[in-house]
C-alpha cells in the first residue's frame, strides 16, 4: 500500500509540475501589438446611456447567476485618435463570454448574433474608417449572455485590419481551428477503431478507445461548434458526461493496453459519475455545477488512475513507447487539471482555455502506441515468415536428400539383388552341371583329359565371372582373386606368379565394365603362357595406369597369331577389348619372353 | 597326435561332397559329420564338440549366422569358417560380427579348404582379397561410422588388409613388411577381432543390412 500511495503522490506532483509549467509558459497571453492600440482598462456602465461610468479593470468577469433571464454588462471607453486613419480599422477581441454587441461613435458596428458564439473563439470586428473621427471616439460594448451568466472579457486590441487579421488568424487557429480539426481527427479515429474492433472483438482495446474517441468528439463538438443543446443544464451536464466517459475509457484502454486486470476503480467511477449526472439533470439548476464538479472530480480521479498505471507497469511496454506515451498522457491530464482548475475557480487567470487540446494530444499518442505495436507485431510476422521458410527449405532439403538417398537404396538393393540371383544361378545351374558332369566321369571312370580339362577350365572361368561380378569396382582385388582362381592350376604346370600390383588402376571412365576387360585380357595373356610359353614365373603388373603381364617363357611370332586364317592366343579379341577402353594393347615378345601391356590412353 | 574333428554344415550336396573330400585328404583333419540343415547342425555342434565349422549361410531352416553364434558362445576350443556363394558386404560384416574367423566363396578352389581350415586352427584367419576389400571399403567410404572405424584399425593392419585385396599372399606381404607371414595372420585375426567386439560394426552391418553402403 506504501508503494501505491508513494505512486500515486508522484504522479500528483508530477503532474502539478505539468500543470506548473503550463502556467509559465501561458500558451495565448495576450500582450500588446505593435502599432495597434490595447486596452485593459474600460469604464463600466450601470445604465444604457453610461451617465455614471466606473472604472474596470480587463480582464473581468461576473460570478454565475442562476436567475432566468439575460444578463448585460455594458461597458464602455474612447478610443483616441491623432488623426483619421485612411484604412480599415477593426477590434480584435482574444476572449469573451457570450454575446458582445459592439457600437462606434454610436454606429452599431457588431451585432448581436442569433445563436450562441463558440466561446472559445475570438472576435475580429471590422470599423470602417468613415465612422471615425479626430480626437476621442466612443465605443460602447454591450456584453450579454444567459444562465448562468459568467460574463468574461479579456484585454482587446484596436487598430488596422492589417495589422489585426494575423494574429487573430493565429488564435483562430489555436482555439477554433484545433478545436475542429481534433473533432474531425476523433469522427475519423472513432470509425476506424470500431472496424479494427469489429475485425477483432476480443482485443477489447479497440473498443475502448472507440467508445473514448466518440466521448472526445462529444464534447469537441460543445466546445468548437455554434450548436447549443438544450439549456444550459443539459449543455453542462452533458459537457461533464463526456469528459468523464472519456477520461473513464482512457483508463480502460491503457489498462487493457498493458494487459491487467480491470482495477476497482473502473467499477466505482462509472457509478459516481452517473449519479452525478443525474443529480444534475433532476436538481434544480443551482445544483448542476456542483454536481457536474463532483463528476469532474470522478474524471481527474480516473486520470490519475490512468497515468499511475502506465508509471506502474511501464516495464511491460518498449521503452520508446513509454517515453512517448507517458509524457504525453502526464501532458493531457495536466491540460484537463487546467481545464477544471478554470472552470473551479472562475479565475480569468488563463487566457486561452486549453481542454481541447486533451484529446487531441491522446489521441496522436495513442495512434502511435497502436501504430507500434502494429509495426512490431509484422515485423515479427516478417521474422516468423522469415523463419518459416528457411525450415521449410531446410526441410525440403533434407526430404530431397532423404528421397535421393531412398532411391540409392532401393536402387543398390535391386542391383544387389539382381547380381545375387546371377550369382546363385551360375553357381547353382552352370556350376552345377560341370560339377556334377565331373563327378559323373569320375564315378563311370571316363578317362578323357581334353574333356576333363575343359570341364576344370569352364569351372574356372565361371568362378572368375562371378569374382567379377562381385568385385567389379576395383580392378585390384578382381586381379587378386584371379590369382586366387589361377594359382592351383599354375602350379599344375610349374608356373608360378610374380605379384607386382602397386596402385589401384586407374581409368578414364569409371565404368566397371572396363575393369572386366582389363581382367580378362590378363586372364587370356595368362592362360596363353601357361599353353603356349613354357615358362617359369608369370609377372603381373599394375599401376594407376599401366597392367602388365610378362613371363620368361619362349615368345612368339606376333604377325603369324593374328594372321586371320590361324587364330591363336586370342590376340584379336585381346586387342577388341582393349579398344572398347581406350587402351593400347602392346606385345613385345622375344626369346627372353613376352610382355602384354594395357596403356591407358592420357586424354 | 589326434587329427582335429570338422563339422560341416552346408545344404547342397555337390557342395557338400566336394568339401567333405577336401577335408578328408588333409591328414591333420577328420570331417566329424555332414548336417543339411540348421538344426541339425546345432544339434551335432554340442554332440561332436568339433574344432571347426564349415558352416554356409543360407540354410533351409535358418541363416548359418545363428550357429557361428552358438560357435563363438561355445565353452570349448571351436572357429566357425563361412562358406558362401555370396561375399556381399552386409553379409561379410555379419559373419564377422557373430564371430566367423574366416569367409571363403563356394566359386572358389574348394580344395584350398583344407589348407584354409589348417591356417585357422594355427591361428590365422582365411581372407579372400575380395573380403578384404570389403572390410576397407566399409573402413573407408562412409563418412561419419567409418572414420572411426579406420581409427580402430593401426596403419599396418590396415596396409595389411590393402595388400590382401590386391592378391598379395601373407608370405609376400611378410617379405615387403619384414615380418613372417604368421605375424601377418595374427595381424588379420585381430583386424577379425576388432570387426566383431566394436560396437560400430553393428552399425556397419545394420547399415550393410539395410542396403545404405
Amino acid at each position: 500500500m506504501g508503494a501505491g500511495a508513494r505512486v500515486y503522490g508522484g504522479v500528483v506532483v508530477w503532474i502539478l509540475a505539468m500543470l506548473t509549467v503550463l502556467s509559465v509558459v501561458d500558451i495565448g497571453d495576450i500582450r500588446p501589438i505593435e502599432h495597434t492600440m490595447f486596452f485593459d482598462r474600460v469604464a463600466s456602465c450601470a445604465q444604457p446611456d453610461c451617465d455614471d461610468p466606473v472604472p474596470l479593470d480587463l480582464p473581468f468577469s461576473t460570478p454565475a447567476r442562476y436567475t432566468p433571464g439575460i444578463e448585460h454588462q455594458v461597458l464602455q471607453f474612447t478610443v483616441p485618435l491623432d488623426e483619421v486613419p485612411t484604412q480599415m480599422q477593426a477590434f480584435f477581441i482574444p476572449k469573451y463570454n457570450h454575446h458582445l454587441q459592439i457600437t462606434v461613435n454610436g454606429a452599431l458596428v457588431h451585432a448581436l448574433p442569433h445563436q450562441r458564439h463558440p466561446w472559445m473563439a475570438p472576435l475580429l470586428v471590422e470599423v470602417s474608417p468613415s465612422l471615425l473621427k479626430l480626437g476621442e471616439n466612443r465605443v460602447m460594448f454591450d456584453l450579454s449572455g444567459p444562465v448562468p451568466g459568467q460574463l468574461d472579457l479579456q484585454p482587446f486590441h484596436f487598430g488596422d485590419l492589417e495589422m489585426l487579421s494575423t494574429p487573430y488568424d493565429t488564435r483562430f487557429m489555436l482555439t477554433q481551428g484545433l478545436t475542429q480539426l481534433a473533432l474531425g481527427l476523433m469522427i475519423l479515429l472513432t470509425l476506424g477503431y470500431f472496424v479494427v474492433w469489429l475485425a477483432r472483438t476480443k482485443e477489447r482495446m479497440f473498443l475502448w478507445i472507440a467508445l473514448s474517441c466518440v466521448s472526445a468528439c462529444g464534447f469537441l463538438a460543445l466546445l468548437g461548434t455554434h450548436v447549443t443543446v438544450g439549456d444550459y443544464q443539459i449543455s453542462q451536464s452533458l459537457h461533464a458526461l463526456f469528459v468523464a466517459s472519456y477520461v473513464l475509457f482512457m483508463l480502460k484502454f491503457v489498462r487493457s493496453f498493458l494487459g491487467i486486470a480491470p482495477l476497482r476503480s473502473e467499477r466505482v467511477l462509472p457509478w459516481l459519475i452517473c449519479f452525478g449526472i443525474l443529480v444534475a439533470f433532476l436538481l434544480p439548476m443551482q445544483y448542476v455545477y456542483p454536481a457536474t464538479m463532483a463528476v469532474n472530480l470522478c474524471a481527474a480521479i480516473a486520470g490519475l488512475v490512468t497515468v499511475a498505471v502506465m508509471w506502474q507497469h511501464r516495464h511491460s511496454v518498449p521503452k520508446i513507447d513509454f517515453l512517448i506515451f507517458f509524457p504525453a498522457l502526464s501532458l493531457a491530464l495536466a491540460l484537463a487539471f487546467d481545464g477544471l482548475f478554470l472552470v473551479l475557480t472562475h479565475s480569468q487567470a488563463r487566457s486561452m482555455n486549453l481542454l481541447h487540446l486533451m484529446p487531441l494530444l491522446t489521441a496522436l499518442v495513442c495512434l502511435w502506441l497502436i501504430l507500434s505495436q502494429l509495426i512490431r507485431s509484422l515485423s515479427a510476422h516478417a521474422e516468423l515468415a522469415a523463419t518459416l521458410h528457411s525450415t521449410i527449405a531446410e526441410k525440403s532439403a533434407q526430404l530431397e536428400t532423404s528421397f535421393n538417398e531412398l532411391a540409392t537404396v532401393r536402387k543398390t538393393q535391386t542391383i544387389s539383388q539382381e547380381r545375387s540371383r546371377i550369382l546363385l544361378e551360375l553357381h547353382d545351374g552352370v556350376g552345377g552341371q560341370l560339377v556334377n558332369t565331373l563327378a559323373y566321369m569320375e564315378s563311370q571312370s571316363i578317362d578323357d583329359p581334353t574333356l576333363r580339362t575343359a570341364l576344370e577350365d569352364a569351372l574356372r572361368d565361371l568362378a572368375l565371372m562371378m569374382d567379377s561380378i562381385e568385385s567389379q569396382d576395383s580392378l585390384a582385388t578382381l586381379l587378386g582373386m584371379m590369382r586366387t582362381r589361377l594359382e592351383g592350376l599354375l602350379a599344375k604346370h610349374g608356373v608360378s606368379f610374380e605379384w607386382q600390383i602397386q596402385d589401384e588402376p586407374l581409368w578414364p571412365t569409371e565404368n566397371p565394365s572396363d575393369n572386366l576387360h582389363i581382367a580378362r585380357i590378363v586372364q587370356e595373356a595368362i592362360t596363353n603362357v601357361i599353353k603356349h610359353a613354357r615358362a617359369s614365373t608369370i609377372t603381373v603388373y599394375a599401376d594407376h595406369r599401366r597392367v602388365a603381364v610378362s613371363d620368361d617363357g619362349l615368345g612368339f611370332d606376333v604377325g603369324a597369331a593374328q594372321s586371320a586364317d590361324r587364330p591363336r592366343y586370342g590376340l584379336t579379341g585381346m586387342r577388341r577389348r582393349a579398344s572398347k577402353i581406350d587402351a593400347n594393347l602392346s606385345i613385345q615378345t622375344g626369346e627372353t619372353g613376352t610382355t602384354v601391356s594395357i596403356l591407358r590412353v592420357e586424354t | 597326435m589326434m587329427p582335429h574333428c570338422v563339422l560341416i554344415i552346408e545344404d547342397r550336396p555337390d557342395i557338400a561332397a566336394r568339401l567333405k573330400n577336401a577335408v578328408a585328404v588333409h591328414a591333420n583333419l577328420v570331417v566329424g559329420d555332414v548336417c543339411w540343415t540348421l538344426d541339425h547342425g546345432l544339434q551335432r555342434l554340442f554332440d561332436l564338440k568339433p574344432r571347426v565349422v564349415l558352416v554356409d549361410l543360407g540354410l533351409p531352416d535358418g541363416s548359418g549366422i545363428e550357429a557361428i553364434k552358438a560357435v563363438a558362445a561355445a565353452d570349448w576350443e571351436v572357429d566357425a569358417l563361412v562358406i558362401s556363394i555370396f561375399g556381399d558386404e552386409a553379409r561379410v560384416v555379419e559373419a564377422i560380427q557373430a564371430g566367423a574367423r574366416g569367409y571363403i566363396l563356394k566359386g572358389g578352389d574348394l580344395g584350398q579348404v583344407g589348407d584354409d581350415i589348417q591356417t585357422l586352427i594355427d591361428g590365422g584367419s582365411p581372407i579372400s582379397p575380395a573380403i578384404a576389400r570389403h572390410v576397407l571399403n566399409l573402413l573407408s567410404d562412409h563418412a561419419g561410422i567409418a572414420t572411426s572405424q579406420m581409427e580402430m584399425l593401426t596403419g599396418r593392419e590396415t596396409e595389411i588388409l590393402r595388400a590382401i585385396a590386391r592378391g598379395y599372399k601373407r608370405r609376400e606381404i611378410g617379405d615387403q613388411l619384414g615380418i613372417s607371414g604368421g605375424t601377418v595372420g595374427n595381424h588379420i585375426t585381430q583386424i577379425y577381432r576388432k570387426l566383431k567386439v566394436s560396437s560400430n560394426t553393428e552399425a556397419v552391418a545394420q547399415a550393410a543390412k539395410n542396403g545404405m553402403i
